[in-house]
């Protein structure tokens, strides 16, 4: 076939451009990702104890993923977009990270010092991460296949924004199954847990993002 | 300033391609093809066979994602940031499986040739259309070769406008990727 056949049968009753598909499938797959995630969370770790819900900690942990999922849906979204600039979202997304940091670090010099090891540790350290990045994996997959009919041309990087978003939906899954209140805690924990759902999702961007 | 001209002419004719004009549509692939070419030829001196089907495969790909522009970008960003994908695959490709050592005598020869002048492409999507299954080939024969109309279309198949229209869009799509693995 030529070339302007080919245009000619592009053309031919195209009508007008489809709307990309991103926006209505996120609308589906996030919901959904959490829910998953929340059901697996209670189901499988057990709800935090009720005093929790009035710890300021719940709701920051909970305010962290959600700044996080903000960021790294505007970050996806215009990487999805060939030739859309995306810095002033990568920079968003490093700001909350980093906000988180300071947080930490700053709650981790008011405390006492005999007692920083605790608030660093925590009772629940060693299953934290792990358990964030697997509650993360019902959104991965879900925001993998959403960017997959979108042009992401650099499949790396969005694979990694994708995987931290559905890390970002893992912590606040994760978030009602947790009992730690100490600042510091989340803020190197919770940032590893998402931080591992970003290195899957950046391992499987060049792989499914492939078009 | 016959650059931005030509930017110009080329970002109003998309405008109402992207509303639904086919005809300004055909029109801007046109001019998208030319340049296309031109990027095309300029980087791949080495390998002048691969630019045609370069060109064809962008094409494709361009249609099937051209829900993904955002209006408010300017058009060459998104098309050339396509066209750069498309180059990125194929050396990506081609590093896997053959050594890059191309002889680089031709170069000045490709280099002076006229964009505009058709190579012709090595793949033959006509013959990759025939191996897509029956439901999106029919679809693609009647709306986009013969022509019809969804309504035409529907009537002659006996297939319903929308599910033609949906056959004719993932036709595409697998097209698309055929010939992205075709090389």
């Amino acid at each position: 076939m030529k070339t302007d056949e080919l245009v000619d049968l592009l053309a031919q009753g195209a009508g007008p451009a489809p709307r990309a598909p991103l926006a209505r499938r996120f609308g589906v797959v996030l919901p959904a990702g959490l829910a998953l995630g929340i059901i697996a969370s209670v189901a499988g770790l057990g709800l935090m104890p009720p005093f929790m819900w009035g710890d300021p900690a719940f709701w920051i942990k909970l305010g962290y993923a959600a700044a996080l999922c903000a960021a790294c849906v505007w970050l996806a979204s215009r990487l999805a977009r060939p030739g859309a600039p995306f810095g002033k979202a990568a920079w968003t997304l490093g700001a909350v990270a980093a906000a988180m940091g300071l947080a930490g670090v700053a709650a981790l010099l008011a405390t006492p010092p005999e007692l920083r090891l605790a608030y660093l540790f925590g009772n629940s350290v060693l299953r934290c991460p792990w358990a964030i990045l697997a509650l993360s994996m019902p959104t991965l997959i879900g925001t993998l296949w959403a960017l997959r009919d979108m042009a992401p041309t650099r499949p790396r990087l969005t694979g990694l924004a994708a995987g931290l978003l559905a890390g970002g939906t893992g912590a606040a899954a994760y978030a009602l199954a947790c009992d730690e209140t100490s600042l510091t805690f989340i803020s190197l924990w919770y940032s590893l847990g998402i931080g591992l759902a970003g290195a899957v999702g950046s391992a499987l961007g060049p792989r499914f993002l492939r078009w | 300033m016959i650059e931005n001209n030509a930017d110009a002419e080329l970002a109003a004719l998309w405008a109402r391609a992207h509303k639904g004009d086919d005809v300004a549509y055909r029109a801007a692939l046109g001019l998208i093809v030319v340049r296309l070419r031109g990027y095309f030829r300029r980087r791949l001196a080495a390998m002048p066979d691969e630019v045609e089907d370069l060109v064809q495969e962008t094409l494709l790909a361009l249609h099937v994602k051209r829900g993904t522009y955002d209006p408010a970008l300017p058009l060459a960003n998104w098309v050339f940031a396509i066209a750069g994908h498309k180059l990125t695959d194929l050396w990506r490709r081609r590093g896997r499986r053959e050594a890059l050592h191309d002889p680089y005598e031709d170069v000045a020869e490709s280099l002076a040739a006229e964009a505009t002048e058709e190579f012709p492409a090595r793949r033959d999507l006509g013959m990759l259309l025939e191996t897509l299954p029956a439901a999106q080939r029919t679809a693609i024969r009647l709306m986009k070769i013969e022509g019809l109309t969804a309504t035409e279309a529907a009537q002659r198949s006996g297939v319903s406008a929308s599910a033609l229209k949906v056959q004719v869009h993932r036709g595409l799509k697998k097209l698309a990727a055929l010939a992205r693995e075709d090389r």
